[in-house]
């Protein structure tokens, strides 16, 4: 009898969590003048064919940790809907890390390929 | 814009979140973007489904954005990844300012309580009292979110 999630599903887990951040990130730098945190809910959900959908409500963690490592800047914004909103937009150093960790990406899924056609 | 039942299913929720978190700017602002986040995703829902009850839909919504022990979950991840990075003083600093701000609220409450009851309850026995609920608090909430 199985015992807790499979080995398959934590791996999944593991991972998506991994590149959650860097999906953030692309999402963000896709809106110059800057998206809120539902806006990147969506789109995760959406761009992804929901491969790396989350619960909403956690990303707002995720978004709070790059902004504390200035990834992301953010100002408020007058709402219809109810309580203003916060929009988010790419730093410089936002800018940078991704250019980076677009470069590794490609780098690590290019030598994954390789491996896997042996 | 929602009616009073959907108002306040929101603000239990929110009210269940916000005791999961610590107390904290952090936590704080994470709970207004909920809030915005709330909103928003409703009026989506209802301008999507305007035949369907309110209820419904801020049920689904809430569905969606996870429980708040999921979200404290990953606001403690997030935490202690940011902790284990920031250096032992930091930490130290803000435990200082944390009790210190605990000690001023305790001090203030039972000068409150005793200058209401004309001194009926003793004023020091009233800051041990409050400052044993304040450390008890602050116990539950760090086992809660996994905190140091």
């Amino acid at each position: 009898m199985q015992k807790g999630p499979s080995f398959e599903e934590t791996w999944k887990v593991e991972f998506r969590r991994g590149v959650l951040q860097y999906a953030v990130l692309a999402i963000v730098k896709r809106h110059e003048s800057g998206i809120h945190g539902y806006g990147i809910a969506r789109e995760l959900e959406q761009r992804t064919d929901g491969l790396l959908q989350i619960k909403e409500g956690t990303l707002y963690p995720i978004l709070h940790r790059l902004r504390k490592e200035r990834l992301l800047n953010v100002y408020d914004e007058k709402s219809d809907s109810g309580p203003s909103r916060k929009v988010y937009v790419l730093t410089g150093e936002g800018d940078r890390v991704y250019r980076q960790l677009t470069v590794l990406v490609g780098s690590i899924f290019e030598k994954l390929e390789v491996l896997g056609n042996g | 814009m929602v009616d009073g039942e959907t108002e306040r299913i929101i603000e239990d929720y929110i009210r269940k979140t916000s005791r999961l978190l610590p107390d904290s700017f952090a936590a704080e602002d994470l709970i207004a973007d909920l809030r915005s986040h709330i909103y928003e995703a409703l009026t989506d829902k209802i301008r999507d489904n305007p035949t369907e009850s309110h209820k419904n839909l801020v049920l689904e919504v809430l569905d969606e954005v996870g429980t708040p022990e999921d979200i404290a979950e990953e606001f403690a991840l997030e935490q202690i990844e940011e902790t284990e990075q920031s250096s032992t003083d930091d930490r130290f600093q803000y435990y200082v300012v944390r009790l210190v701000a605990a000690f001023v609220v305790a001090v203030l409450a039972a000068w409150v309580v005793s200058t209401i009851t004309d001194g009926a309850v003793d004023f020091f026995f009233a800051v041990v009292v409050l400052m044993a609920f304040a450390v008890i608090e602050w116990f539950v909430r760090a086992k809660q979110i996994g905190e140091p």
